[in-house]
């Protein structure tokens, strides 16, 4: 219960971002503006998977990811930004050794992303687009000891092309990326990942005397990891997965709320191996 | 699958975005994309009507209202510090200090270091001040 319970007050206690976040795609879009977010994202399952089948778990193997991101982003103008992304990672896992379920922990700092989105905006009315490009560096910033390591101790680079739209009423993302692993210590690689995330978002509140308002959004992540090098990673397993679940935005002046929640609805794991399990995040974000 | 993710990626991002909002049938032309009939904008004395392209989300654009609220001629005690965003009509309203006389240029300036794309702004005595550069 305290695993939930501490990130859940620091989300509160800290002024408070990832790319496809409110704080850190759609604003500051101003010149010198800067934000922060924290943001919780929890998942994990017990159930345990074969390709695409569920398989019995008589050992009862599982593995569960709580991680609170520190994020923050400064537009030099609107495009060009520079962000940072430091999670806190609370991990767990029951594992097969020798044919006896063993539980295994860990937590600490991970490592940190710097990322710098480049976008090009066009603005046609009451509407509003831009093509991002984001290329991002992984620092090993994270523990890489332990039988169940925060991080595999190596510098990685990721790519993301997007697209942008958004008029009073609707909004639209879409997001192809890859991160491009690099082998770090103890022979430790976790495989290439490649994704597509698309946000299509309906605003159906809006006062402009309180400036408050909501979004609501539906959101779909294809991802398929390629396998890692080592079993110890968190990232036990290579596989396709698709997630797709709503998520609400809630704004007031400079302070934005939001909270998804995100179903498996395909899994193939290239192995024997933990279903990612629902994803759920929630996180609070202010700009200045 | 990053076989299939690619071509995916590519048909999404050549999907036409009305047709995402659009999909059934329905005209959610934003007001602001019909011809915008300078008679009809009337500014309130010591008040200026600022059309502004691209200004669809409050939380998004309030940069612009910390660029102009900035300005010495705005008058902060009016609306949130001396600017109201309307998002459904792409309206600027500001506030100016009685006295004071507006300079368009810097008004036009901060709004785009805000982000967004300055077109007209409209007085209370009918006149009209466009950006230099269109």
């Amino acid at each position: 219960m305290k695993k939930f319970i501490l990130p859940l007050l620091g989300l509160f206690i800290v002024a408070p971002a990832q790319a496809h976040q409110p704080v850190m795609d759609m604003a500051p879009r101003w010149e010198d503006g800067y934000g922060f977010q924290v943001r919780h994202e929890t998942y994990g399952s017990d159930t345990l998977m074969d390709g695409d089948s569920e398989i019995a778990n008589p050992l009862d193997l599982e593995r569960f990811v709580h991680k609170t991101w520190f994020e923050g982003v400064y537009t030099f103008e609107r495009s060009k930004r520079i962000t940072f992304k430091m999670p806190y990672i609370q991990q767990e896992r029951t594992k097969n050794i020798g044919g006896v379920g063993v539980k295994q922990d860990n937590s600490g700092s991970g490592d940190l992303v710097l990322g710098v989105p480049l976008k090009l905006y066009s603005n046609q009315g009451a509407f509003t687009q831009n093509f991002g490009f984001t290329p991002s560096v992984r620092l090993p910033t994270g523990s890489t000891s332990g039988a169940f390591p925060i991080s595999d101790g190596s510098t990685d680079l990721g790519l993301s092309f997007s697209y942008s739209s958004e008029d009073p009423k609707y909004y639209t993302l879409i997001d192809a990326f890859t991160w491009i692993n690099t082998e770090g210590k103890r022979d430790m690689k976790a495989g290439n990942t490649y994704g597509l995330d698309v946000n299509l978002g309906y605003h159906p509140y809006h006062d402009d005397d309180t400036n408050s308002g909501a979004f609501i959004m539906w959101d779909v992540t294809a991802r398929h990891n390629e396998d890692p090098s080592s079993r110890n990673l968190t990232t036990a397993s290579g596989g396709s997965r698709v997630h797709s679940g709503p998520l609400l935005v809630l704004y007031k002046d400079n302070v934005m709320f939001r909270t998804e929640y995100k179903h498996p609805v395909y899994e193939n794991t290239s192995s024997i191996s933990n279903s990612r399990g629902p994803e759920f995040n929630i996180g609070i974000g202010i700009t200045f | 699958m990053k076989y299939t993710l690619i071509p995916m990626a590519f048909c999404l991002f050549t999907l036409p975005v009305p047709a995402l909002a659009d999909h059934k049938g329905h005209d959610h032309t934003p007001a602001i994309n019909k011809p915008l009939i300078d008679a009809n904008i009337k500014a309130q004395p010591d008040e200026s009507i600022i059309i502004v392209h691209g200004i669809v989300c409050s939380f998004c654009s309030q940069g612009v209202t910390k660029k102009l609220s900035k300005l010495d001629f705005i008058d902060p005690s009016k609306y949130t510090k001396g600017v109201k965003v309307e998002i459904s009509d792409q309206k600027v309203t500001i506030a100016i200090k009685p006295g004071m006389e507006p300079d368009f240029d810097v008004i036009f300036e901060s709004i785009k270091s805000g982000g967004y794309e300055p077109v007209k702004a409209y007085m209370n005595d009918g006149s009209i001040h466009t950006p230099k550069d269109l």
